[in-house]
């Protein structure tokens, strides 16, 4: 992507954000409230501020060389990778709850390691399943901070009883 | 003297203790990994900060802050790459003393001085800190609103050679505080229908995700980040006394122009380790070594950027104004224990403060003993593979976010302001204003609005009071400043698209 069409949707996305956030301080509830009582005085001010900020950015974009602003250091991204990973992160933070730290965890650090491109299976399974026993123990036993879901000491009597 | 004793006892705690030492191994190791840094050591080890009482938190977060920024100095001698952006001047001498065979003395260098400039910062803190703290009872309303608005023009100002953009990012902050809440009447607002945005966003997913987790996808999705390798002899060797005395003037002169350059807002340790760096260059009889492994360049870097540490606490604690991303988590770790800084700290929380000075002067004393024990680990461990460390961070900052409070929205806010913080990194928007402007914007807002009904509507009553009128003329003056240096920029910018 060019520095310019960077900037522009840039400039653009924050327009676009400030609209959204300007409507919703349009309330008929504060309209003959005074400045200082008014809860939507504020953050109106900062839409409109916010809105003139991203019309200087797509201005400076249009009107500078290239659409390079002074500052502007064109990053080399893999959108690919990084959506993946957001993805994958969406999808740990989505089960963390309803299927628990132990599960969610176990399946989602090996998958991201490996995503990321590191195969060595002798270091990667010792590592996950360090770091998922410890990280319970650690919140667990140490803080008293119970992780959601089953513990370890549900996972270790189904074990000696599946035993 | 009872204050002070009574502070020693308590970081004699074992647990305490330990804490403070873990932290600043920890801090050592994360901020000499590049591309992780202070913030992200100190964002990480937040969560945990909510099952500690205030001395531990305290202890485990100076280590944390004072052992990354020494940290970043490890990377940048070893492996020419500053661990973190405070270090970036160290890499000009630090490394060319590696190529040369000398990487050991260097570290050695470096660590000697950050630590005296770390000392030295601490007793400029204990000095300076209560000094601003009852100067700071003066303040009302109005003078608080000067002083964030002048807080957050001087982050702005030099965050970015982008005046508009650093503007955009510091409104941002600001607009996302608003949510939830109204400090002053209690609506509910800007909740966009969703009961959980009623209650606001909390300031701990906030940060994580706006650094923490926009740093991991940052190195994930980023093509020219570069294999880590060592070249040559790793070791520690400190330097003989009688060179250490030779150099004493370029020692404390760089640690004077770091803390002082710590107590402004925005600025922070990379500057002040370039402006020490260009001013040891200038002043010494050894110029022409600067570049080629000259010590007193590691030392002018090191010095400056470690004491940046005490200066930056003093409006922090004694104002409650943090001057850059790293105080202002600092700032929030003490909200979350129940403590507000500010000039009552001083009053209210005498010997908690006492702690803080007592904690960060032994902080700065440990890296002496940690800095020749953590460069050889530190040569191992950047030999880890990246993706298993991205991982593990990945798994931490999920589960050091969603037991803050219990609950799955807060993994949403993180992930929502983990992706933004990567789109604002891409389109090169600073997130230093973000996070200042989020911290400072529940202050600002009220005492805003407090002083209007104290003036009865009549803005022009801010303009009489005279603190509030000489930091109104300040931003001013910034604001212009940086206005009138990008407008030049900007300038020759257009004149070449049109040549």
């Amino acid at each position: 992507m060019t520095p310019r069409l960077i900037n522009l949707i840039g400039g653009g996305a924050i327009i676009g954000l400030s609209a959204l956030f300007y409507a919703q301080t349009l309330s008929e509830r504060f309209a003959s409230a005074p400045l200082a009582r008014n809860p939507m005085a504020f953050p109106r001010l900062l839409t409109i501020l916010l809105i003139v900020g991203g019309l200087v950015v797509i201005a400076q974009a249009v009107f500078t060389r290239r659409g390079a602003l002074p500052g502007d250091v064109a990053a080399d991204v893999n959108w690919p990778r990084a959506v993946l990973i957001a993805a994958l992160a969406g999808a740990y933070f989505w089960a963390f709850e309803p299927w628990g730290f132990l599960l969610a965890t176990a399946l989602f650090l090996p998958l991201v390691i490996v995503v990321l491109g590191y195969r060595r299976a002798l270091v990667i399974v010792p590592v996950s399943a360090v770091t998922v026993v410890g990280l319970w123990y650690l919140f667990a036993r140490v803080f008293q901070i119970r992780p959601p879901g089953t513990g370890m000491d549900e996972v270790l009597r189904m074990i000696a009883g599946g035993g | 003297m009872d204050g002070f004793l009574l502070a020693l006892s308590k970081l004699s705690d074992p647990g305490v203790f330990l804490l403070m030492l873990g932290g600043t191994a920890a801090g050592v190791l994360i901020g000499a990994m590049p591309g992780l840094g202070s913030v992200l050591a100190i964002t990480l080890a937040l969560p945990l900060t909510f099952v500690l009482a205030p001395e531990p938190s305290v202890a485990l977060l100076l280590g944390l802050y004072a052992g990354s920024v020494y940290g970043g100095s490890l990377s940048a001698i070893l492996i020419n790459t500053p661990g973190t952006p405070q270090a970036a001047a160290t890499v000009f001498d630090g490394y060319p003393m590696m190529q040369k065979g000398q990487g050991d003395l260097a570290l050695g260098w470096a660590t000697t001085a950050s630590v005296i400039g770390g000392l030295i910062s601490v007793l400029v803190l204990i000095v300076a800190a209560p000094t601003l703290a009852r100067f700071g009872l003066r303040f009302g309303p109005m003078e608080y609103f000067a002083l964030g608005l002048f807080a957050l023009t001087c982050v702005v100002s030099v965050s970015q050679e982008n005046l508009a953009k650093g503007l955009i990012a510091c409104v941002l902050g600001l607009l996302v505080a608003t949510m939830g809440q109204d400090p002053l009447t209690g609506d509910v607002r800007l909740h966009f229908s969703s009961f959980d945005l009623m209650a606001g966003i909390a300031l701990v997913p906030f940060l994580v995700g706006l650094f923490a987790l926009s740093e991991v996808l940052w190195r994930v999705a980023e093509r020219n980040a570069g294999k880590i390798e060592i070249h040559g002899r790793t070791g520690f060797r400190f330097p003989p006394l009688r060179d250490i005395l030779s150099r004493w003037r370029v020692f404390g002169k760089s640690a004077m122009i770091g803390t002082w350059i710590g107590t402004l807002p925005g600025i922070g340790a990379t500057a002040s380790s370039m402006v020490s760096y260009a001013e040891a260059k200038r002043s010494s009889p050894n110029a022409a070594n600067f570049g080629k492994g000259e010590p007193d360049g590691v030392i002018a870097a090191e010095s400056a950027n470690n004491a940046v540490t005490g200066g930056a606490l003093v409006p922090t604690l004694s104002l409650g104004i943090p001057g850059d991303p790293i105080t202002a988590v600092m700032l929030g770790a003490l909200i979350i224990q129940g403590i507000t800084p500010g000039p009552r700290l001083f009053v209210d929380n005498a010997d908690l403060m006492t702690f803080i000075f007592v904690a960060l002067f032994f902080v700065n004393l440990a890296l002496l003993v940690l800095g020749p024990l953590l460069g050889p680990i530190f040569a191992r461990a950047v030999r880890a593979p990246e993706p298993v460390l991205l991982g593990v961070i990945l798994v931490l900052l999920a589960i050091g976010t969603f037991t803050v409070n219990y609950n799955a929205f807060d993994l949403k806010v993180m992930l929502v302001a983990g992706i933004g913080g990567f789109l604002l990194r891409y389109g090169g928007f600073p997130l230093a204003p973000v996070v200042i402007g989020f911290v400072l914007g529940p202050m600002i807002e009220l005492s805003l609005r407090q002083g209007m009904v104290i003036a009865r509507g009549d803005f022009l009553v801010f303009f009489r009071q005279p603190i509030a009128l000489t930091l109104f003329i300040a931003s001013a003056a910034f604001l212009l400043w940086s206005g009138w240096r990008f407008w030049n920029d900007w300038r020759r910018a257009a004149k070449g698209k049109n040549a």
